[in-house]
């Protein structure tokens, strides 16, 4: 033992790092087989090869192999990692890492003379505080609470606006249109005005609220705010028994289910692959936000905002009670997890970055506005418009005797007990499994084939309509100004500050009252709950089937729209007994 | 050094911050930021990809864009241990 001691530092020349007996011992070992073959000796210095073989470099394995010698070499290397590996229970890479930090550390404590410790930097001390563990939640909750104010109050004279603009000149530009090809008050009109124009502009009245969000969200982004928010979910779910890298998917869920589920292939093992996937759908979607934001202005147009916030935590929350279930009972043990996430420092964002994070989601939108919705609308008014009755004619039947209104009308006695039993609503919902918002769409083309649309019947005069147009923006832009500081609950107008409702938003209104038997509110937070839970569009299931297979595709089917049933009944029943609504 | 990082993010056995590491371990940032890279290029640790590069091939609707998922929140980088 003490000649193999001594053996250990007999070929140490000039400079180089200790990496201790053991590790010293194997190298000159090395260099001694090394030195038995002037082909490899000649072409390396021995302590440095002996180092690369022992810290297994692929390179210097492939190079050697080739040489006289090579082959016994990287054998006697073999044996020294093994007797390494016994010694140390970790590869000799990992340990000699270790020994040149380690000498690095105590070379940098000798020569480095610091003056003053060092600084804790601001951003370290607003981690302190922003991801503590009592903290971080709450606050977390309270921003998106503040983020959701801001959403549905800035976007609200917009959200007017648009709507003001779309019924009135847009829909005239659209009949004066078609009045030009000779095609006014024939099907062809109708499609342009209770089809496209009523569908897709009852959609794009919303851009507002989701540029809103996504103005919000991009500050949070680039402020380097959200990747806190990530690590605190992260903490949360872990906290609850789920696994760590879940939030992935689950944050990713608040933007769109479709790349929410493709996320859960980051995710190693295939049972929490499975358990993320069905925990995805809780999250609200950016598609759910205009249903959210046009019933809670019609029902609740005090507190819109915190209804919408609710409705998200709502979504948490369910994830998480479903999650802890389905761990217990259905995917019992939890593989560890463990990561280190690189949190990036605080930064002031720029304007530029802000615009373009904004202006990317929202042009996204707007794409699809333009394309599925689009081709949503044209099914739906088409549907609308096929009679079931012999009396009536193509384009020119009434509702709830055109084909959508019929099979709407076989499937409402379901929504009946929830406070939504009307055929609107019911068809509303099965259209919004092809998008989320095109549950808007469908209500605003149902519901404005009721309400007529009221075009002014005067001559057009476009010069004077985009007068209007400009006028009406200056308006809302005065009101949405005034309205920030409402959001901090400072009231800096004295007068009513409400937005007007639309004729649609009217209309629905009326609508949830009389099916609800006067429980309004009730029966629009029940449906609002519906939206929330139940089954994600036929796009976000597919990419479901692909990540996770049929089975747990149709698991999602059936489970999501069994609890949002159940949920949706508990919400209205017992709102009623215990006279809420 | 090296192996204590893996333990230390192994007994946390969920997420932990580099900075909370660094104080625990009482490494400075950059050494630690150092150490990590060390491990990554050991295969040690690898660097998780959350990004989305394209939408789903011709089923996502929300957009027909070719670069990553503009909904995609971009998260923090992390880093897991290799079992």
């Amino acid at each position: 033992m003490a000649n193999q001691h001594s053996l250990a530092y007999t070929k140490r020349q000039g400079f180089s790092i200790d990496y201790g007996r053991e590790i010293e011992e194997e190298i000159v070992h090395l260099q001694q087989a090394v030195e038995n073959f002037p082909s490899i000796q000649q072409r390396y210095p021995s302590r440095w090869l002996a180092i690369k073989l022992l810290e297994q470099d692929d390179d210097v394995h492939k190079k050697l192999s080739d040489l006289d010698g090579g082959l016994e070499t990287i054998q006697t290397a073999q044996i020294s990692l093994e007797h390494l590996k016994e010694i140390f229970g970790d590869d000799s890479d990992t340990i000699m890492a270790d020994r040149r930090y380690g000498w690095i550390n105590g070379l940098v404590r000798e020569s480095v003379k610091r003056t003053r410790p060092d600084q804790i930097t601001i951003s370290d001390r607003v981690d302190q505080f922003v991801t503590n563990q009592f903290i971080g939640v709450p606050l977390f909750l309270a921003l998106m609470w503040v983020v959701f104010m801001f959403t549905t109050e800035v976007s609200a004279p917009y959200i007017d606006w648009i709507d003001s603009v779309i019924n009135g000149p847009v829909t005239r530009w659209g009949e004066a249109l078609i009045s030009l090809f000779g095609a006014g008050g024939s099907w062809v009109e109708s499609l342009m005005v209770d089809g496209i124009i009523a569908g897709v502009g009852g959609i794009l009245s919303f851009v507002p609220v989701l540029i809103a969000l996504y103005l919000a969200l991009a500050v949070l982004e680039d402020s380097g705010y959200m990747a806190r928010g990530a690590f605190v979910m992260d903490n949360l779910m872990h906290v609850f028994g789920l696994h760590g890298k879940s939030f992935v998917p689950l944050v990713i869920g608040f933007g769109c289910t479709v790349p929410a589920m493709y996320a859960t292939r980051t995710l190693e093992s295939r049972k929490d692959r499975i358990l993320t996937g069905l925990l995805v759908p809780f999250m609200s979607c950016g598609a759910r936000l205009p249903v959210y934001v046009l019933f809670a202005s019609i029902f609740f147009p005090k507190n819109s905002g915190t209804v919408v916030f609710w409705l998200y935590l709502i979504g948490i929350l369910m994830a998480i009670a479903a999650g802890i279930l389905l761990r217990k009972y259905v995917f019992q043990g939890k593989e560890p997890s463990p990561f280190v996430m690189e949190l990036p420092s605080y930064r002031m964002p720029t304007l530029r970055a802000i615009w373009l994070h904004t202006w990317e989601r929202t042009s996204s939108f707007l794409k699809k506005a333009s394309t599925a919705i689009m081709i949503a609308s044209v099914v739906i008014w088409l549907l609308l418009s096929i009679p079931v009755t012999g009396s009536e004619s193509f384009a020119n039947v009434t509702p709830e005797n055109s084909a959508f209104g019929r099979v709407s009308g076989w499937i409402s006695p379901i929504f009946k007990p929830l406070g939504f039993g009307e055929w609107q609503m019911s068809g509303a919902l099965v259209s919004g499994l092809s998008g989320k918002e095109v549950i808007v769409t469908t209500l605003a083309q149902t519901y404005g084939l009721e309400l007529g649309i009221e075009t002014d019947e005067s001559d057009l005069n476009l010069g004077q309509d985009i007068g209007v147009i400009l006028k009406s923006f200056i308006t809302a832009t005065g009101e949405t100004i005034r309205s920030i500081p409402r959001i901090a609950g400072i009231q800096i107008d004295s007068g009513e500050v409400e937005a007007d409702p639309t004729n649609l938003m009217k209309i629905i209104e009326q609508n949830f009252v009389s099916a609800s038997q006067g429980h309004g509110q009730l029966a629009a937070f029940s449906f609002l709950i519906f939206v929330l839970l139940y089954t994600p569009c036929v796009v976000a299931l597919a990419a479901e089937k692909q990540e996770l297979g049929s089975k747990w595709m149709w698991v999602t089917v059936f489970g999501q729209a069994g609890l949002a049933w159940l949920a949706s009944l508990i919400v209205f029943q017992g709102g009623k007994l215990l006279g809420l609504g | 050094m090296l192996s204590q990082i893996l333990k230390e993010i192994d007994r946390n056995n969920g997420s932990i911050s580099m900075a909370q590491l660094s104080q625990t371990l009482d490494i400075h940032p950059a050494t630690l930021d150092g150490m990590i890279q060390t491990l990554i290029g050991m295969g040690k640790l690898r660097v998780d990809s959350f990004t989305i590069d394209s939408c789903a091939p011709a089923s996502c609707t929300s957009c027909s864009t070719n670069s990553p998922c503009p909904l995609v929140v971009s998260l923090p980088k992390t880093y897991s241990i290799v079992k």
